[in-house]
C-alpha cells in the first residue's frame, strides 16, 4: 500500500502558526516505518491527518486502491472500565484475529491478569492490553502513536519484533522519541521539520546513509546512531529556526 | 455517609429546631395555640403515630416511583437533547423552556387530566426533581470521552447507545452524586403534590393538620418525613458506593 500526503496545510484552531505548510509525504509499504521529530513537531498531528481523524486545512492525503482501514493508536487510550479486560478482549476480537490474539498474548501480556478491571493495570500493562486489541484488527496500516511508551524496553522491542514476524504484508509507521528502537526497526525513518514549510526529510539522507542499507546497518553500535541522530536533528533544527 | 450517622445527624438538627422553637416559646411567651408545649406534643404522638407512619410510608412509596419516572425520563429528553441534529437542539430549547414554568403553576392542569390519586402525585413528583437531573444528563451524555471512544470509533464500532454508555460509566460519580440529591425533591416533589391536591400520603395529613391549626401534628408529620428521607439517602448512598465499587473500582 502507498500512503501519498500532498501539500498539506494544517493549523489548529486559535493558534497563530501552522504546523504544517505545504507538507509532501509518502510511504510505500509494506514494511515497518518511523516517523521522528522533536516535540512539538507535529507527529500526532501527522498521524491523526493520514488515518482521516484531522482534516487538513489544505492539501489531501491519497491511498492506494485496495487500503481499507488505516488505525491510529495513542497512548492515551484506556479501556472500559465496566467489565474485565479479558472480556473486552474477547469482544473486540474478530474471529480471524483470535490466533494473533493468543500468539501476541504470548508475547506481550504474560504476567498480566486479565480478569481485572483496567484501572487495575500498572501503565505499561494498560498500554499492553490497549495495543493488544489493535493488533488483532483487520487493518493495512497501523499508526503507532507513543502507544508502548510506559512499557519496559526488552517487552516493547519483542513486540515490535513480534509486529514485523507476524505482519510482514501490512504497514506500521511508528511514532517514537526512542532514537535507538526507530532505527533499529525500521524500513524507513521520515524526520519531522523544526520549522513549518520545510520538507520531511528521511534519516538516510539527513545521516547521509546508503539508500538500500536498513538505518542501523553499517554503524557500530546503535549507542552511538542514537547520539548521532539527535545531533543531527539539533543541528537541522538551529540551521532550520535560522 | 452511612444511614447511621445521617440518622444521628438529622435528629440532631430536628431537636435542635425543637429546642430552638419552645426556647422561643417561653421567651416570648407565645400561647399554646400557635406554638404547643412539649406536653402536648407527647400526647398528640400516641394518637397520630401509626396513621402518620403509614402515610409517610405511602409518600416514600411514591416518591421513589417519581423518582424512578424522572430519571428515567431525564435521561430520554438527555439522550435526545444531547444529539447534534435539528430534534435534538429543539429537545433542548424544549426542555430549558418548560422548566420555567413552577411545578406548583402547573399542577393545577396534572390534577384536571389525572385526577387527585397515585398518577398525580408521581408526576408532580417526578417532575420537581427531573431538571437538575435532565442538565447533568444533557452535560455528560453530550461530553465526548476521546480516551475511550476512540479505539471504538476508528474500528467502526461506536454506535450512540455505546458513546452512552461510556459516558455514563466515565462520569458515573457526578451521575450518582445528581441522582442521591434529587432524592429528597422527589420526596419534596410528593409532599407538595399531597398537599396540594392529593387525598393521600403525609402531605395531605399535613394539609389537614394545617386547618385544624394543629402545630403538634405538623412537626411529628415533619419528624416522619425527615426519618424516611434520610433513610432513603443513606440507601441510595449505598447504592451508589456499590455501583461506585463495581464500575471504577473507588
Amino acid at each position: 500500500m502507498t500512503i501519498n500526503a500532498k501539500g498539506i496545510t494544517f493549523k489548529y484552531q486559535g493558534e497563530d502558526r501552522p504546523i504544517f505548510e505545504d507538507l509532501y509525504f509518502s510511504m510505500e509499504g509494506p514494511g515497518f516505518f518511523s516517523l521522528f521529530g522533536l516535540s512539538g513537531t507535529g507527529k500526532s498531528t501527522l498521524g491523526r491527518i493520514i488515518s482521516g481523524l484531522l482534516e487538513p486545512n489544505e492539501g489531501r492525503v491519497e491511498r492506494s486502491t485496495g487500503t481499507r482501514t488505516i488505525l491510529y493508536t495513542h497512548n492515551e487510550e484506556r479501556l472500559p472500565n465496566w467489565e474485565p479486560v479479558a472480556r473486552h478482549l474477547e469482544k473486540v476480537t474478530p474471529r480471524q484475529g483470535q490466533e494473533v490474539f493468543l500468539r501476541f498474548k504470548e508475547v506481550a501480556l504474560s504476567g498480566i491478569d486479565l480478569h481485572c478491571r483496567f484501572s487495575g493495570l500498572s501503565l505499561g500493562q494498560k498500554n499492553r492490553v490497549n495495543f493488544a486489541r489493535y493488533v488483532v484488527q483487520d487493518f493495512d496500516c497501523l499508526i503507532i502513536d507513543e502507544t508502548l511508551s510506559n512499557v519496559d524496553e526488552p517487552t516493547r522491542e519483542r513486540i515490535l519484533a513480534f509486529l514485523k514476524e507476524e505482519f510482514p504484508r501490512r504497514t506500521f509507521l511508528y511514532i517514537s522519541h526512542h532514537v535507538k528502537e526507530v532505527a533499529r526497526f525500521s524500513k524507513e525513518v521520515f524526520v519531522l521539520p523544526w520549522v513549518p514549510g520545510r520538507p520531511i526529510k528521511r534519516l538516510h539522507e539527513i545521516m547521509g546513509l546508503d539508500e538500500k542499507a536498513p538505518v542501523a546497518s553499517d554503524l557500530k553500535s546503535l549507542k552511538e546512531l542514537g547520539i548521532k541522530i539527535l545531533r543531527k536533528a539539533a543541528e537541522q533544527s538551529i540551521h532550520e529556526r535560522g | 455517609m452511612s444511614a447511621v450517622e445521617r440518622l444521628t445527624q438529622f435528629i440532631f438538627i430536628f431537636f435542635s429546631f425543637l429546642a430552638l422553637l419552645f426556647s422561643a416559646k417561653y421567651a416570648l411567651h407565645i400561647s399554646d395555640y400557635v406554638i404547643p408545649s412539649p406536653r402536648e406534643l407527647f400526647l398528640e404522638l400516641p394518637l397520630v403515630l401509626r396513621p402518620y407512619l403509614a402515610a409517610t410510608i405511602n409518600t416514600f412509596l411514591v416518591s421513589v416511583a417519581g423518582h424512578l419516572f424522572s430519571t428515567i425520563l431525564a435521561v430520554c429528553v438527555a439522550m435526545m437533547a444531547s444529539l447534534k441534529s435539528w430534534a435534538g437542539r429543539l429537545a433542548k430549547t424544549a426542555s430549558y423552556n418548560l422548566q420555567a414554568y413552577p411545578v406548583v403553576a402547573v399542577s393545577p392542569i396534572i390534577f384536571l387530566f389525572f385526577g387527585d390519586g397515585l398518577a398525580s402525585r408521581i408526576i408532580i413528583a417526578g417532575l420537581i426533581c427531573y431538571f437538575p437531573m435532565l442538565l447533568s444528563f444533557i452535560g455528560i451524555f453530550s461530553m465526548p470521552v476521546p480516551e475511550v471512544e476512540h479505539f471504538f470509533a476508528i474500528t467502526g464500532r461506536l454506535t450512540r447507545p455505546l458513546s452512552i454508555k461510556i459516558r455514563t460509566f466515565e462520569n458515573l460519580e457526578k451521575v450518582i452524586t445528581v441522582v442521591v440529591g434529587s432524592g429528597t425533591m422527589a420526596m419534596v416533589g410528593t409532599i407538595v403534590a399531597e398537599f396540594l391536591a392529593a387525598t393521600n400520603g403525609i402531605g395531605y395529613a399535613i394539609r389537614k393538620a394545617l386547618y385544624q391549626s394543629n402545630l403538634s401534628r405538623i412537626l411529628i408529620a415533619l419528624f416522619f418525613i425527615g426519618l424516611v428521607s434520610s433513610l432513603y439517602l443513606a440507601a441510595l448512598e449505598e447504592a451508589g458506593k456499590w455501583l461506585k465499587r463495581r464500575y471504577i473500582g473507588a
